[in-house]
């Protein structure tokens, strides 16, 4: 009887941890998710899965210092697979603050810009995508890219590099489409 | 293309909070996902401690009520500045403010020297957009044309805290609404929701609506936005999801005054039914529970051509007891289209049911009031 009170006295303090944790990380995983999927439906999915396969490996982690870095890895790959996903469906993407800080210079070209590079980021591939969000967004290094989704460093500035290329591309091609 | 624009391009990606729904979802995790085997390193809440906790945290808060309760019958409010503050009615580009306990109007026009206003100059609101008091009762924001204005009403400072280039050319008319934790600015230009950070003034789009998109409203927990739309209203939380979109009656005009009820559980607006070209619609004064069912008519109040001219609006006192209304009277022959002088506009409070209606001032033709919070 012991035995079972222990047991289920350490499964009820494992779900509040695992419920603690979760209220911590909720926001600025589901805003990761949003920035690197682009869909609020597809952003809840992702942090969904990702913690459901957090609690399911919850007592793999012995060390409290890595569970962040842990789940990020988690979410990245989370993020990944829905990316995988819909590589098929059409996605509309919507774009553009319309509301700009006073005292700004060139506002319409640098809104125009700007839709051009929401552009370009929809169309990267999921890879190249997170390489972005994470170096960007979530203002990773590159050692903490690769760390964050299992790559080689030299592989995560290979991406950059090529995702940065592509966004180029696409502006420039937006700005020459508006001087015509 | 610059790393500036790329940054501020994913961070207009980003929505502020994760869905409620979906926190409910993660919490209910462990109940439904297979339990794991022990690990023993997070910080976790022991019922006991949780317990005490509980306990010191309500001893706390009946120590605030007390506070409060003491303290409110201590504090001298300025001169002219009743129980629960003043209403403001944007009238043609100058602020009428009103006392809703006397109806005696405190001041208007350019200097607002009572019930601490103090020197609003005419001109920094336009002409046809509503006013929103900030939560503490110290600032006012509005429009004029693009220009996001604050207003610090003792002390008359006037800042443009930020642009919205819908309403440069005076297309839509914008609106704007405090959040009730002070964080947010929730601002419509006519077709989009956006949401203004009110410590910096950075801001970036919440969700398009489409045609008619107004009159903003916060829910209490500032979880939630009511947005006026053509017949209708929309109720979106902070992802950008529609929680809630009751199907339009009335005509299509959009609803005007949309004002969350400070319990939470109604919202109130202004919905018009009938006219023409030629005949005015009828204005209804309106309550429905946020998922838009239980709808209850509180009054009749009067009609208009609502189209390009500067509507009525409504709004509930601070403490949800009371409600403030503008009426519009158009002649039914249609001569007041385009003729200000021509139309009989009133100010009214009436409690929360209707009952007990007070006429507070004339000569308010259109304008949506915002009662004052207490200071």
């Amino acid at each position: 009887v012991l035995t079972d009170h222990l047991v289920k006295r350490a499964a009820t303090d494992e779900a509040v941890a695992f419920a603690a944790f979760a209220r911590r990380q909720l926001d600025a995983s589901y805003r990761l998710a949003a920035v690197i999927l682009g869909d609020p439906t597809d952003a809840q999915d992702a942090t969904h899965d990702a913690f459901v396969s957090a609690w399911r490996g919850w007592s793999t982690l012995r060390d409290p210092d890595k569970v962040d870095a842990w789940f990020g890895r988690i979410l990245v790959n989370s993020c990944r697979s829905h990316l995988r996903r819909r590589r098929r469906r059409p996605q509309v993407i919507d774009v553009s603050d319309s509301i700009e800080l006073p005292a700004v210079g060139d506002h319409a070209a640098d809104s125009a810009d700007r839709d051009a590079l929401a552009r370009g980021f929809a169309r990267l591939d999921a890879d190249r995508r997170l390489c972005i969000a994470l170096r960007y967004y979530a203002d990773l290094t590159v050692p903490q890219i690769a760390a964050r989704t299992g790559w080689p460093e030299g592989t995560v500035k290979s991406r950059l590099h090529h995702a940065l290329r592509d966004l180029r591309v696409t502006v420039d091609d937006a700005s020459l489409e508006d001087e015509r | 293309m610059n790393e500036r624009q790329l940054r501020e391009m994913l961070a207009g990606r980003a929505p502020v909070v994760a869905p409620p729904e979906l926190l409910a979802m993660v919490e209910a995790i462990p109940a439904t996902a297979a339990i794991p085997t022990t690990s023993r390193w997070l910080p976790v809440w022991r019922p006991q401690r949780r317990a005490v906790v509980v306990g010191l945290a309500a001893l706390v808060l009946l120590a605030s009520l007390l506070a409060v309760v003491i303290g409110s019958q201590l504090i001298t409010r300025p001169p002219g500045l009743p129980g629960n503050g003043v209403i403001v009615v944007p009238v043609q580009g100058t602020l009428l403010v009103v006392d809703p306990a006397t109806g005696e109007t405190v001041s208007s026009g350019d200097q607002l020297g009572v019930g601490g206003l103090t020197s609003l100059g005419s001109g920094v609101f336009g002409e046809y957009n509503s006013v929103h008091w900030s939560p503490d009762g110290r600032s006012l924001a509005g429009f004029n044309r693009g220009d996001l204005k604050i207003v610090d009403v003792e002390s008359g400072r006037v800042r443009t805290m930020a642009k919205l280039q819908g309403c440069l050319l005076g297309f839509g008319r914008c609106d704007v609404a405090y959040s009730p934790d002070g964080r947010w600015m929730a601002v419509t230009d006519g077709t989009r929701l956006n949401l203004v950070d009110t410590a910096t003034g950075g801001g970036y789009k919440l969700r398009t609506l489409g045609d008619a998109a107004g009159s903003p409203a916060w829910s209490p927990d500032s979880r939630q936005i009511a947005v006026s739309g053509p017949g209708t209203f929309y109720v979106i939380d902070l992802a950008g999801t529609i929680v809630s979109r009751p199907a339009a009656t009335g005509n299509k005009l959009p609803l005007e005054g949309l004002s969350w009820s400070p319990d939470g559980s109604r919202l109130g607006y202004l919905r018009f039914v009938g006219g023409d070209a030629n005949t005015p619609s009828d204005i209804l004064l309106v309550t429905v529970r946020p998922d838009g069912t239980d709808e209850r008519v509180i009054a009749q109040v009067g009609t208009c051509f609502c189209v390009g001219w500067g509507p009525p609006g409504f709004t509930w006192s601070p403490d949800g007891r009371q409600l403030a209304f503008v009426t519009l009277n158009f002649p039914t022959n249609g001569s007041a289209k385009g003729s200000v002088n021509n139309v009989d506009g009133e100010l009214y409070v009436a409690n929360a049911d209707g009952s007990h209606m007070r006429l507070l001032t004339t000569g308010v033709p259109g304008g949506n009031p915002a009662w004052q919070p207490i200071r």
